[in-house]
């Protein structure tokens, strides 16, 4: 009780001063343009890494073993190769057009209209489904840790979070992500090696996973290799069009800051994995061994803290829990709201609401679908979270992978990709619901090379010709 | 023809990640997979030129390649697939950001 009162408290707080220090757009949706490497690193990392880190990731090894690793272990490239792909030429533009949102990235790059209007669509719809993730992790982690109904922690984090979002965007969002990414990182680490002492340690804990199961420590897994390949590929190149990892270059400094990002990312990347890897193979051990009991794999670390029985590290893994929810939810609230309120209208051509007042009223209706979604949903919550993730990269990844560094991409093979890269994703989620392809396809990325595809075919056949006899 | 290299590039890896998926080869499917990961990387070495953000984008690559390659050799169900997965993750976390940092480009004036 204490604990939801702190929260309420400090949330009270933030928003009390993020209404103080926004007054404009840059300010909201931009945070002033005041990250340095580190706040945008840690900031960042947290924004990506949330609820699906600490409950899907370590259920997701109980359930298929060393072949969920290949969506961490891209992990140490991804911050080099989101600023050699991405966030130079992000820099630049926003040097050059002054952009507050990844649409109008998209905009200054094959300008306004559909392009902006359709990434705007795709940002607000899949920023709704992976925020829906973070409000279904704390239902799944409320039940067993905070002694209370799942559903009420969900909503006390995501009001908690909707409150300083509405009130100071990411002015107040900005510096709460980068202290809720230190957080993350320091309990993560505490609670990976707390599970693999109380498993006996690495060894003891594959031995016993090796005797009763061993078919986990295959990293093909039962899915089969292209799909593992394809989870890698997924989270890998995926980082590249994510938007909330992407709105992190719109808020830096200026473009030295790129410069120790990738490290700062890395560091705090690896220190918040080490949960996935250490409750993971530690608590599959506990789980095997029958030192704990799960009624289902999204228990697995509730179930082990639980077994751990350390009121101070219960304590930490809520505080963690709580910040890796609000981190993610607060990012994507913040995207979700700039679609809605300043892409949208800017595609058909009206100009977005001065002031912020409609843009906080945005970020409480996501706030709302949002919940509603994570609590009417059946699927779990690992697989929420590849659907917003897969998302993004099928409608984001060719236009601001091709897009932003081809100079004979067109604007129609932009509005192509945005198109076909999206459709084809969901066609493929819909078909592999259906039983009708099997798990070696990866709906995300088939989009995303069928919108890739599209965008250098139509932009290549729209070149005009050379006259015949031209030199 | 050196600037459709990226475009018929990215089509090939379309077509050859969609056939990977369709014949179910995971071999196939890791080559894909670094040669797209290398080659977004590679963008950045288009736009900015310099053999040494060459070398820098190249290495990370051939090393996740190489672990990419032991972890498809090991026998199915050893733990030596798991040990060369956190090879991958050990080796490539201090060698993409520090080589990023060496080679990175203060912008218009600055040097790699």
């Amino acid at each position: 009780m204490i604990g939801w009162l702190l929260l309420a408290v400090a949330a009270a707080a933030l928003a009390a001063w993020g209404w103080r220090h926004v007054g404009d757009a840059t300010a909201f949706f931009a945070a002033s343009r005041s990250a340095g490497a580190v706040v945008a690193g840690l900031a960042g990392t947290a924004a990506g890494l949330s609820a699906f880190v600490f409950v899907g990731g370590p259920s997701y090894f109980a359930t298929v073993g060393a072949a969920s690793l290949w969506i961490i272990l891209s992990a140490p490239l991804t911050g080099a190769l989101q600023c050699w792909a991405v966030g130079e030429p992000i820099v630049e533009l926003v040097r050059r057009h002054g952009c507050l949102t990844v649409p109008e990235l998209v905009a200054a790059r094959f300008g306004g209209g559909w392009p902006q209007g359709l990434a705007a669509l795709a940002i607000a719809a899949g920023a709704t489904a992976t925020l829906a993730v973070q409000v279904k992790g704390a239902a799944v982690l409320g039940a067993t840790l905070f002694d209370a109904p799942g559903w009420l922690v969900a909503l006390a984090a995501l009001l908690a979070t909707v409150l300083y979002t509405a009130a100071g965007g990411m002015r107040a969002g900005l510096p709460a992500e980068a202290a809720q990414g230190a957080v993350m990182a320091v309990a993560a680490v505490a609670i990976a090696a707390a599970t693999m002492v109380h498993a006996g340690g690495p060894r003891a804990a594959l031995a016993t996973i090796a005797a009763r199961r061993p078919e986990l420590l295959d990293p093909w897994g039962s899915g089969g290799g292209t799909a593992a390949i394809g989870l890698f590929l997924l989270f890998g190149l995926g980082t590249c069009a994510q938007p909330h990892y992407l709105q992190k270059f719109l808020l830096l400094r200026d473009r030295t800051a790129l410069r120790w990002l990738p490290l700062v990312m890395t560091i705090a990347l690896l220190a918040i994995l080490t949960v996935w890897l250490g409750v993971g193979v530690g608590g599959t051990a506990l789980w095997l061994g029958g030192a704990i009991q799960l009624q289902s794999p999204d228990e697995l670390t509730p179930a082990v803290l639980a077994a751990l029985g350390r009121p101070w590290l219960l304590s930490l893994a809520m505080l963690a829990v709580v910040a890796a929810i609000m981190s993610t939810a607060a990012s994507l609230l913040n995207i979700a709201a700039a679609a809605i309120t300043r892409d949208l209208p800017a595609a058909v051509g009206r100009s977005p609401a001065p002031g912020v007042a409609a843009a906080r009223l945005a970020t409480i209706a996501v706030g709302a679908a949002a919940a509603a979604l994570a609590l009417l949903s059946a699927r779990p919550v690992v697989l929420l979270g590849v659907l917003g993730w897969g998302t993004f990269t099928a409608a984001l990844l060719p236009v601001m992978v091709i897009g932003l560094n081809w100079r004979g991409a067109s604007r129609r093979g932009a509005i192509g990709a945005l198109v076909a890269g999206p459709a084809v994703q969901l066609s493929l989620e819909a078909a592999r619901l259906a039983g009708a392809i099997g798990p070696s396809w990866e709906p995300g990325l088939t989009g995303a090379a069928a919108g890739a595809a599209t965008l250098v075919l139509v932009s290549l056949g729209g070149r005009p010709r050379p006259a015949r006899g031209a030199a | 023809m050196r600037g459709l290299a990226l475009p018929l590039g990215t089509v090939a890896l379309a077509v050859l990640w969609c056939l990977a998926q369709a014949v179910d080869s995971r071999s196939m499917a890791a080559a894909v997979a670094v040669a797209a990961v290398w080659a977004a990387a590679a963008t950045a070495a288009r736009r900015r030129g310099g053999r040494r953000l060459r070398l820098a984008v190249a290495a990370p690559m051939l090393l996740l390649g190489a672990g990419l390659a032991v972890v498809l050799l090991v026998a199915p169900g050893s733990a030596a697939g798991l040990a060369a997965q956190l090879a991958i993750l050990l080796a490539l976390a201090p060698l993409a950001p520090l080589l990023y940092a060496a080679t990175f480009d203060r912008g218009p004036g600055g040097g790699a």
